[in-house]
């Protein structure tokens, strides 16, 4: 039986790490700006997966992000960037099953 | 970037049904820009730019999402609703050829740095040059009129025309004027400049060429300033010094017993001219103006946040007079030539003494004469140049 690795962080993240690079360098990974609980700026943003008035959920790099409030709104999009506006109470991160 | 949005032109939509995330991200990789996106009561609202819309309408049918415009905003929209009214863009069009008509035209001008000369003055000089309010900026040589100005104004050390934009500042230096220096080098003689006979003399520089006592005639030599020392050098002095002589002098007054005077009868007459840059455009009706009349003209400009402007009112207000003719008794007309004779005294003999004064009152032809017979002393030295040709 093989043996089961334990899943390693990516090279160059530890590679990140050894020198004492913070993590943001390689930017693969979504940057989460918050103002209070009232706007959310995510950099690194896909898409959006389901939309509610009290839930949201989009897709970002590696992962993906659920907000629930209420009062949701996508006050701006681009191909990179969205701004998340309303009433916060939850934010949950939700990474995909790696591996298969 | 809100002003902005609105020149481009916004359209707020409404969308249910369908899948709305889909919609939602395809529009975003097609680089539809879409934002304040909400779900209320299980509808979405958005906005989005008007040039966007008719294919985010045709991606909207694709994931079965229903497009709805809610409300249209913007620029293009207002225009567009306007595009029938001729009369708007003509107006907008006259509006800005007058704005650019009126700046060829000078509104304001303003004087600095006169001090004794006033600005009157000045604006007239300037106006006899061609330069006054109103007049067209296109052709107008400010370097010409400057120099013209510089010419006809007196005792102007420099002068500069700056425009700024329609206005023209008028900036001079008025010239400083020489102090008054006592003359005392010049070789000059001194001349009588009356007849009389000689009293008493006091002369401090020259050679005296008469006596106490001797009767002069007017021009005649009293001290010279050629001299001759005992070696038989000649040398020419600055001749100084009082002759004091016993003058004679005869002097008429007199006033006509009848005059006329002006008196006005209160009827007053007003025409009003519109003063547009200089052109008057009468605001009355042209009927001849019967009787005496004197005229009196006032300006009243149009003024708007502090400025005069080149607009305005101009008044002409003609005042009826009658002459009436009056007449002075003899008393009154002595009375009247007295104070004359007492104020001539005074101008002419400020540092003379009087001996006596004769007079001999008279009616003339209608008016009253005082002949007065003055004999006084007097200083009737008077510096003249030596003229020397070599």
């Amino acid at each position: 039986m093989k043996k089961k690795r334990k899943a390693k962080a990516p090279f160059h993240e530890r590679f990140a790490e050894a020198i004492e690079l913070p993590l943001d360098t390689f930017g693969n990974l979504p940057q989460i700006q918050m103002c209070g609980n009232r706007e959310v700026t995510v950099e690194g943003y896909k898409c959006v997966l389901e939309y509610d008035d009290n839930m949201l959920r989009i897709k970002a790099k590696q992962m993906e992000l659920s907000f629930w409030g209420s009062e949701l709104m996508l006050k701006y999009l681009n191909h990179e960037n969205v701004i998340i506006s309303g009433k916060l109470e939850r934010i949950e991160f939700t990474l995909p099953i790696q591996n298969k | 970037m809100k002003l902005f949005k609105y020149c481009r032109g916004v359209i707020r939509f409404r969308a249910y049904g369908g899948y709305f995330e889909r919609f939602l991200n395809e529009a975003q990789s097609e680089g539809f820009q879409l934002w304040n996106i909400q779900k209320r009561n299980g509808i979405y609202y958005g906005r989005t730019r008007i040039k966007n819309y008719l294919k985010l309408a045709r991606l909207a049918r694709k994931c079965g999402v229903r497009l709805r415009t809610e409300q249209r905003n913007g620029l293009p929209f207002l225009l567009h609703r306007y595009r029938k009214r001729i009369g708007l863009v003509i107006g907008v069009f006259f509006f800005l050829t007058f704005l650019l008509m009126m700046q060829n035209f000078i509104w304001e001008i303003e004087v600095t740095g006169n001090n004794t000369l006033t600005t009157e003055q000045i604006l007239s000089v300037a106006r006899e040059s061609g330069l006054q309010r109103g007049t067209s900026l296109i052709g107008l040589n400010l370097r010409v009129i400057q120099k013209d100005m510089e010419y006809h104004l007196p005792g102007v050390a420099w002068l500069t025309l700056n425009r700024k934009g329609s206005k023209v500042v008028i900036e001079l230096h008025e010239t400083e004027k020489k102090p008054d220096i006592a003359d005392d080098q010049t070789p000059c003689n001194l001349i009588a400049k009356k007849d009389g006979v000689i009293k008493y003399m006091e002369i401090y520089e020259g050679e005296k060429m008469v006596k106490v006592k001797d009767s002069v005639c007017k021009g005649d030599l009293l001290v010279s300033g050629v001299t001759e020392d005992k070696f038989q050098q000649t040398r020419l002095l600055h001749s100084e010094g009082k002759v004091i002589a016993e003058t004679y002098t005869e002097k008429t007054f007199s006033l006509p017993l009848e005059t006329e005077e002006k008196k006005y009868t209160g009827m007053v007459k007003t025409r009003k001219h519109l003063n547009l840059f200089g052109f008057k455009l009468p605001l009355f009706i042209a009927v001849p103006i019967e009787g005496t009349y004197e005229k009196e003209l006032t300006q009243e400009p149009l003024i708007l946040f502090g400025k005069e402007l080149p607009i305005g009112l101009e008044k002409m207000e003609y005042k009826e007079y009658q002459t009436i003719k009056k007449s002075y008794t003899n008393e009154e007309a002595e009375e009247i030539l007295m104070k004359q004779i007492s104020e001539f005294e005074k101008k002419e003999w400020e540092n003379a003494k009087i001996i006596s004064r004769k007079m001999v009152k008279t009616e003339n032809n209608g008016a009253y004469v005082i002949k007065v017979d003055y004999i006084c002393e007097e200083d009737i030295a008077q510096k003249e140049e030596i003229m020397i040709n070599e």
